[in-house]
Formats: structure tokens, C-alpha cells, sequence
């Protein structure tokens, strides 16, 4: 009973006119600065944080994280149309998506795009709602050993996103570590691999590289041949996801929702990560995973669910222990700070209004993202239609202010600029760009999580099969990898065999 | 014809006195830009931005905050240390960027690269435990480090940062053995304290003030001259007996060296009264970086400047510079 | 394209090797306490291991297919990148809306038989869009340039 009394007065809270305005306000320029690759959530919420001073609380809250979780509705849009991601958690919706609008079908992946973060954020509001108190005990036991094995499992998962050399992803995954070591060294305060350049101080940074290498690439290889008259030489086909793509997705949907859920719990994990893993996994357990890659609707819809659902799931340890899980948080932390709220603990014991009123506000949000986005399907759809000379303008310029926005730096642009060359060059060497950015946005962590880890345990390895969580991720590790290992070996062996009868 | 030329020339005369003279009276006449060097969310940013947003109305113009983090503020101070000193290029940083980190590593800048404008704030560090933690005061921390070398585990916001040092000069001269292990932010390292993978952390206050009000965490010492009005029950390492161990960190506002004094002292007033206003306070109370008497100025140069002696010999005395 | 092939992973074998020796500079440590370089140790010794492997591959491999490498087709991304360079070298200096017009411009007049005249319109009128949106509305900041220029 207490428990819908609770939503009941959450409810009474945000659905008045003022907190459905800052609502709206909030998802609107969420899905806008996701919709722009580069720009990010942290910098419009910096922004837009003094405006919070003078306004309730309770609303200011509710605008702040619309704006975060309305940047993973928008951030799909970008990665479908153009491959270009919008944030880093659509990396890899760039993989499936793009292919999809190249055949005509960005209208299906939008709108499973759109429905699926629908679905998934609604459950992770649910469970955000239900499961918070316990869930975040579970979450506090991830130590440093639990996210090197974490991150060890997400490295052997990086084999799954391969279509073509195995080899090469390999060797593009530890290029992608070796950059994601460039700057300071956390541990040790030794700077690295800099060679003297001080903007590299803090590291290269990913979004320069992804636009760079995703997009700016991609342009380049574009632009070599003459007479691409739209971006796309086929028929739209249809507006809205068929019923058929229904029945695909759904699974991949649920499947993404839980695995971003759990894994947007970790402090420090977040949606990124919970959309490589969740990509991975689908292609890893669907009938058809050779498809996967050239515009299965699955690839849409699982790491779009899974990166809304751990949006949800980052705020359990904000709400109940105060801890913030990425930047975003600190930020909503700060918010709350501001107007005399502490989040943690007490926060559902002094302020049940402001908990269940985010809350109950996320649903409401979730709603409006949809009425939102679902219309502008058919906007972006036309865009495809648009002559791809004058495209290409438009989104390099759009590329090089997204970039420019971060850190209001000249050098990310050189940065975009030359990974854009790379990218380009290692495209016609038949090189996979996916392997790369996951490599290097989980390097950091596998590096630091190691040191620490060592550090605590003194030196030695058995720390990370002491400990159950982390002895179950390496043990899951290790039997993706046996897996992988015996399932090529097939394909070798028939190889050979075709060449020998040759 | 000939009046027409000369009423001309005269309009065209007056018409650039007057701009000159506008020109020298009005500092500032378009926005200024400060540059900070964290990002978004930490302590130096929110309380910069306070300032920031709050001197608008005694400057006239707009002051945007810009963020450029790196190398824990390094990256922002080497741009500034080459911007031009025209007032209208600010930046905004914690003072151990330039009183630890210069004798640390080899930085592209020095102190004398900077004018210093005011202190906005204090960073006051604190070590703490969980709450069902075995340790109920600093005194058992150093017993158990002493009984067992090795076993002890701190975690830490960053490596060599101030309270670092201060805790290997403690573990130095009381012969201890001490496993540092360093987190990029308080907000892991107090997580890491949470789930109990580290048994003590050492944090500035925006790590564990918020905690410490929810409950979830105690608070054993810290490291000011005087005990934290927010924490009255909680004793100063000076008190425990390790004075030498007493922290100073500020936030400050600078700009390039060589800024007119004219320019600096405008801005010194600006920067005093924002921080005198309700809602400055709000936001400095929050993250317990409120400061008494804030330096301004000259004091602040010459201030920072013993701090640097002082940290070269510390860090002389600990071992970390030859 | 086998020239191409074998160019890349030579490169990658030139990288690896740099980077060993940076991280053998800055420390590698052993497994019971890595340093600093440790990973990217050996993160560079499995990069110079399979680029090998991938050159010897290559090589061995008759040439493939033939590549359109003729001016023709390299024509619009070489002067793109072109202008992607000067356009971050002049940036800081002209100011954002100056340089993105010149950018803009260069970018549509290359790939378009209409008028030049044409181009100079549609490139002010995105460069301002863009301006508006992001300036006016998500309260970005541009640098302005010497000649000041912004609205």
C-alpha cells in the first residue's frame, strides 16, 4: 500500500504544469544535443546548470536528467542516417542501423529505435523504482578485480563483432588500447606517450576519434566515386517497423533491457559499455549471426534498449547512496546540492517528493520522447533523400562543431581530421573500425581496475578468482573465447580443405 | 564646399576621440572568457561558475565559463600561461596546480606566470572510513598500519595529490607501511570505500561531505588549521599531533601575467562581492569549500609563494625530489 | 591496393616498435607490480606480432583487386582534407563563421557543376543556421577572430 501511495504522490508532483514544462524542456534539448554527434549532455547540463539556481528543485532535477536520458533517444538518429554516432553508447547502432538505411529501411530502424528506448526505459524506470535498494548493494561489490574481469569479458567479446579478418580486429582492438593509454597515467602521475604534445595530456579523447574514424572516413570514401547522386540509390521502404521486424526485435529489445540495466548500475560502467556487450551477446546467441552487420533489425534494437535502460540504472546509486556513476550524475548531484538536498540514503527518508517525483517524472518523460521522435521519423527519412553533395557539407561541418564544443579545442579538430585519414586508409585495407573504439574505451578501465587491484591484493593474481563475481566474469570470458577459438578453427579447416581440393 | 570638408573632418575627429576615449574608461566592454580547468561538476567548476554567473552584475558583461580539463588542471594552466593579458582571458584552478604539481613533474609554466586575482575557495581534506568501519578514531589507523606493514589500504583522489603527500610524510617519519591505492575522482574513491575494497580513503571535502551527512560514512580527521565548523567533533591532524601535516589547497582566480593593475583590481572587487552573495555561499556551504577571509591579490601571490617554498621542502624531506 | 596493404601494416609494425620503446622508457614493471608502460607494452608486442603476420599474408597474396587510385577518384577526398587542415590552422584566427564559410564553400563548389554564386549562398546560409543554433540557442562559444566578426 505504502508503495503506491509513494508513486501516487510522485505522480501528484510531476505531473504539475510547471514540472511537465521543465520535463519537456529537458527531453527536448536532450534529444537535440544527442541528435548532434560531439556535443554531449554534460556541456548543454554545465550550461544550463546556473538556471537551475532560481528555479524549484524538484523541476530543476527533472529537466536536468531529461536532457540525459532524452541524449540516448537522439543519439541513434545520427549513427542510422549517417554512421556518424551522436553519443558513444550509439557506436555501435552505427553497425546494423546504417546498413539498414542504406537498403531503405531507416524508417524501420528509427522507429525501433525509438520504441525499444520506449520499452527499455520504461522497465528501467521500473526497476530503478522496485529493485534500487538491493540492486546497489550488488553494485557496490564490484571492486576494482570485478571490473578488470568485467572489462576482459568485454575485450573477448570484441571477437564477436567481426565480419571480416579476425586478425585484423584483433590487431585494430590493441591499437585501440594502446591509445586509450595516451596521457596521464592515473597510478603513477607519469605522463605517457605524449611526446611533449600538452593537449594530449588528458588523452586523445573518443569523440574525435569516432567522428574521425566513423564518420569523416566514411565521407572520404563517399566522396571517391562520381555520380552518388542521394545517400542512398534505393526505395524508402515503409516508415514504421513491420511486423515481422516486431517479432525479430522484441527479444533483443527485453534481452538489452536487462543487460543495460545491470550493467548502467556500475559506477563507472554506463551505456557505452552495456551496448557493446548487449550487441555482442545478441549476435552470439541469435540463429543467424553472420547477418549481423549488414542491417539485422536486431543489431537496432538491442543496444538502443540496453543503452536507455542503463541510463535508468545510472541513477540507482546516485539516488540511494548519493554516488554518481558517470560525469552526468555528478552534475544532477551537483544540481541537487545546490537547493539543499543531499542524495543518498536519506534522500527517500527527507524527501520522498524529490525521489519519487524524478522518478514518476522519467516515465512521463519516456512518453513524451516518443510522441517527439516517432513524427520526426519521417523528417529524418527525408533527409536521406537529400543530394548527397550537399549532405556531405552539412555533416562535416556538423562533425567538426561537435568536436570543437568539448573542450573548446582547435586540436580535437586535428584530432578528427587525422583519425579521419586513418580511418579511411584502414577502411580500404579492409580494417574494422569497431574494434578499435571498443578496445579503446574499455583500455582505461581494464588498466586502472588491474593497477588497483594489485595494488590492494599485494601483488597477487589470485585476487581475481578469490572473489565470485570476478571469477564468474573470467570464467564467462574464457568460454567465449574457447568458443570462439574451436568455431573458427571449423571455418579454417574447411578453408584448407576447399584450397587443397583446388 | 570648403565648411562642408571641414565640419566633416571634425565629426571624423570627435568620432575617434570619443571611441578612444571609450575604449581606455570601460574595462570590460565585451565578455569575458574563464577557463577552468576541471570538468563540469567537480568543486573547481561549480564554484567558479558561481562566481562567474554572480559577478555579471558588478562587471556589466557576461563572464562564460569554459571547461578544458586535463592532466588535473595542467592542461588549462599551459594555455593560460599564454593568453594575452588583456582581462578579458580568466581561468579558474585549484592552487596545487601551481604550488605542488611545478616541483612534481616539468610543467611548461611557473608561478610568476600567473596573476593572481582572489581565492574563491578552500579545499578542506578529510580522512574517513565506512561506517561500521573497526577504526573509530585516526590514533587506531596508525596503530594498525604500524602492527601490520603492508596491510593498510588508503585509497586516493589522484597520485602525489596534497593529502597524498601529507600521508606518505605521516607514513615517513612513523616508519609505516602504507598501500596507496589511487582513484580518478572522489566519487570511485568513496565507492570503493563503500563496498569496502579499501579501508580508509582520504578525500577533499566534496567526496565526503555528502556522505557524511547521509550517514553512510565517518569522518576521522582532517587536515585544516582549525577544526571545520560543519565537523566540530571531528579533531585536525594538528591535533593528533602531526602539525607539520596541516593542508592549505585553494581555489583561485588568475589570469596571465603582466594584466594591468587597473583591470586586476576591477575584477578583485567584482570576484569579493559575488562571493558575498546569498547565493554564492549556498553553493560554497554545499561543498564545504566556504572560506572566511579570502585572499586577494597580492596577499594571495605572496601566500601562494610560501607554499611553494614550504612544499619543496616537504617533498625534500618525504623523498619525492631530490 | 597490395602496395596500399603493405604500406598500413608496416606502419603498424613502425608504431608497435615506437611504442615499445616508450613504454620500456617510462617503466614496464614486472607482472607482480606493472608500471606505467605495462599494458602498452604488451598491447605493442601483439600489434607488431599480427601486422607482421598480416604483412607476410599480404604479400604473399597476388594483387587483388585493382584499386581506383587514378586522380579521378582521389581528387575530391585529397582536397577535402586539404581543406580540413588549412580550415583548422585558420580557424582560431578568422573566427567561426568566417572560416566555416570559406570551408563550406570550397566543400560545395567541388562536388557540384552549378554556379559558384549558388554555392556562396546555400554555404552563408548553413554556416549561419548552424551559428544560430548553436550559439544563440545551446549557448555555445565560437572564437571570433581578428575582425571580431559574430552577431
Amino acid at each position: 500500500m505504502e508503495f503506491y501511495q509513494s508513486i501516487l504522490l510522485g505522480f501528484q508532483a510531476s505531473l504539475q504544469p510547471i514540472n511537465l514544462l521543465f520535463c519537456f524542456i529537458g527531453v527536448f534539448i536532450g534529444t537535440l544535443v544527442g541528435v548532434l554527434p560531439g556535443l554531449g549532455p554534460t556541456g548543454t547540463m554545465a550550461i544550463l546548470l546556473p538556471i537551475t539556481f532560481y528555479a524549484p528543485p524538484l523541476s530543476s532535477i527533472i529537466m536536468l536528467a531529461g536532457i540525459y536520458y532524452g541524449s540516448q533517444y537522439g543519439g541513434s538518429t545520427t549513427s542510422i542516417l549517417v554512421n556518424i554516432p551522436g553519443e558513444p553508447s550509439s557506436i555501435v547502432t552505427c553497425l546494423d542501423g546504417h546498413q539498414m538505411a542504406r537498403q531503405g529501411r531507416a524508417g524501420p530502424a528509427l522507429g525501433i529505435s525509438a520504441f525499444g528506448s520506449f520499452i527499455a526505459g520504461t522497465i528501467g524506470v521500473f526497476g530503478l523504482m522496485m529493485l534500487a535498494q538491493p540492486l546497489v548493494r550488488f553494485a557496490l561489490r564490484f571492486g576494482p578485480p570485478e571490473y578488470f574481469s568485467l572489462m576482459i569479458m568485454g575485450l573477448i567479446i570484441l571477437i564477436y563483432l567481426t565480419q571480416k579478418s579476425l586478425i585484423k580486429a584483433i590487431s585494430m582492438g590493441a591499437l585501440g588500447l594502446i591509445l586509450s593509454f595516451v596521457g596521464m597515467d592515473i597510478i603513477s602521475g607519469k605522463i605517457r606517450y605524449t611526446y611533449d604534445i600538452d593537449e594530449l595530456l588528458d588523452g586523445i579523447g573518443i569523440v574525435p576519434v569516432v567522428m574521425g574514424f566513423f564518420g569523416i572516413a566514411e565521407i572520404f570514401e563517399n566522396l571517391e566515386f562520381k555520380g552518388i547522386r542521394t545517400l542512398y540509390q534505393t526505395h524508402i521502404k515503409g516508415l514504421l517497423p513491420t511486423l515481422k521486424d516486431w517479432a525479430d526485435s522484441i527479444w533483443a529489445i527485453i534481452r538489452g533491457t536487462v543487460i543495460g540495466f545491470f550493467l548502467g548500475l556500475l559506477p563507472g560502467g554506463g551505456a557505452p559499455i552495456a551496448s557493446f556487450v548487449s550487441y555482442a551477446i545478441e549476435k552470439r546467441i541469435s540463429k543467424h549471426p553472420e547477418r549481423f552487420g549488414t542491417g539485422v533489425i536486431e543489431g537496432v534494437a538491442s543496444p538502443e534498449s540496453a543503452n536507455n535502460a542503463a541510463s535508468s540504472g545510472a541513477f540507482v546509486p546516485l539516488l540511494t547512496l548519493g554516488i554518481p556513476s558517470n560525469v552526468v550524475m555528478a552534475m544532477l548531484f551537483a544540481g541537487l546540492l545546490i537547493h539543499n538536498i543531499t542524495p543518498g540514503p536519506l534522500l527517500l527518508k527527507n524527501h520522498p517528493d524529490i525521489f519519487w517525483g524524478v522518478i514518476t517524472s522519467m516515465y512521463i518523460g519516456n512518453v513524451m520522447l516518443l510522441v517527439l521522435n516517432l513524427p520526426l521519423i519521417g523528417l529524418w527519412v527525408q533527409i536521406t533523400k537529400v543530394p548527397f553533395r550537399l549532405m556531405f557539407p552539412i555533416i562535416i561541418l556538423i562533425c567538426i562543431v561537435g568536436v570543437y564544443t568539448l573542450k573548446n579545442s582547435v586540436f580535437d579538430i586535428w584530432i578528427m581530421i587525422i583519425f579521419g585519414v586513418i580511418g579511411y586508409v584502414m577502411k580500404k585495407c579492409q580494417y574494422e573500425p569497431a574494434p578499435l573504439v571498443l578496445a579503446y574505451v574499455l583500455g582505461p578501465m581494464l588498466e586502472k581496475s588491474m593497477r588497483q587491484s594489485l595494488i590492494i591484493s599485494n601483488g597477487s593474481f589470485k585476487i581475481f578468482f578469490v572473489r565470485p563475481i570476478s571469477a564468474i566474469c573470467l570464467g564467462i570470458a574464457a568460454f567465449l573465447l574457447i568458443t570462439a577459438i574451436t568455431g573458427i578453427s571449423k571455418k579454417k579447416r574447411l578453408e584448407v580443405v576447399k584450397e587443397l581440393q583446388e | 564646399m570648403k565648411t562642408g570638408m571641414v565640419v566633416f573632418f571634425m565629426c571624423f575627429v570627435i568620432f575617434f576621440g570619443l571611441n578612444a576615449m571609450a575604449a581606455e574608461t570601460a574595462y570590460p566592454t565585451r565578455p569575458i572568457e574563464m577557463i577552468i580547468g576541471f570538468a563540469p561538476g567537480a568543486g573547481t567548476d561549480m564554484g567558479a561558475r558561481m562566481v562567474a554567473e554572480q559577478s555579471k552584475q558588478f562587471l556589466g558583461v557576461d563572464v562564460v565559463c569554459v571547461n578544458k580539463p586535463g592532466g588535473a588542471g595542467r592542461v588549462a594552466m599551459t594555455l593560460m600561461s599564454k593568453a594575452k593579458p588583456d582581462g578579458y582571458s580568466l581561468g579558474a584552478t585549484t592552487s596545487s596546480c601551481i604550488v605542488a604539481s611545478p616541483h612534481l613533474e616539468s610543467v611548461p609554466y611557473k608561478l610568476e606566470d600567473f596573476t593572481y586575482i582572489n581565492q574563491y575557495g578552500t579545499l578542506n581534506f578529510g580522512v574517513s572510513v565506512i561506517q561500521g568501519s573497526p577504526f573509530k578514531t585516526f590514533k587506531d589507523v596508525i596503530e594498525f598500519a604500524r602492527k601490520n606493514p603492508d596491510k593498510l589500504t588508503v585509497g586516493i583522489v589522484g597520485v602525489n595529490t596534497t593529502d597524498h603527500i601529507a600521508l606518505q610524510a605521516l607514513a615517513l617519519s612513523e616508519n609505516l607501511k602504507i598501500r596507496f591505492v589511487p582513484f580518478d575522482g572522489a566519487a570511485p574513491t568513496m565507492t570503493a570505500l563503500l563496498g569496502g575494497h579499501v579501508m580508509v580513503v582520504s578525500t577533499a571535502s566534496s567526496g565526503y561531505a555528502p556522505h557524511v551527512k547521509g550517514g553512510t560514512v565517518r569522518l576521522l580527521v582532517t587536515y585544516g588549521e582549525e577544526r571545520m565548523e560543519q565537523s566540530p567533533e571531528v579533531p585536525t591532524i594538528k591535533e593528533m599531533g602531526y602539525p607539520s601535516l596541516v593542508i592549505q589547497s585553494w581555489y583561485a582566480t588568475y589570469g596571465p601575467k603582466n594584466m594591468e593593475t587597473s583591470i586586476v583590481k576591477k575584477l578583485e572587487d567584482a570576484f569579493g562581492k559575488a562571493m558575498m552573495t546569498p547565493e554564492f555561499k549556498k553553493v560554497a556551504d554545499h561543498f564545504e569549500i566556504y572560506t572566511k577571509k579570502p585572499l586577494f591579490g597580492q596577499e594571495l601571490t605572496k601566500a601562494l609563494s610560501n607554499h611553494y617554498k614550504n612544499n619543496g621542502e616537504l617533498y625534500r624531506k618525504v623523498g619525492l625530489i631530490k | 591496393m597490395k602496395r596500399l596493404n603493405q604500406a598500413t601494416s608496416l606502419s603498424l609494425i613502425g608504431l608497435s616498435i615506437l611504442i615499445i620503446t616508450s613504454s620500456l622508457k617510462i617503466g614496464v614493471g614486472n607482472l607482480q607490480a606493472p608500471g606505467p608502460g605495462f599494458l602498452g607494452f604488451l598491447a605493442s608486442i601483439l600489434l607488431l606480432v599480427l601486422s607482421f603476420v598480416i604483412f607476410i599474408q599480404d604479400s604473399k597474396r597476388g594483387v587483388g583487386e585493382k584499386a581506383s587510385f587514378g586522380w579521378e577518384n582521389l581528387s575530391k577526398p585529397s582536397i577535402i582534407i586539404v581543406a580540413l587542415c588549412s580550415y583548422a590552422l585558420i580557424f582560431d584566427t578568422l573566427g567561426f563563421l568566417l572560416s566555416s564559410f570559406i570551408l563550406m564553400t570550397i566543400m560545395l563548389l567541388i562536388s557540384s557543376p552549378k554556379k559558384w554564386y549558388y554555392h556562396i549562398f546555400v554555404a552563408f546560409i548553413i554556416v549561419n543556421v548552424s551559428y544560430l543554433v548553436l550559439c544563440k540557442l545551446l549557448r555555445v562559444v565560437f572564437p571570433v577572430g581578428i575582425f571580431r566578426i559574430q552577431w
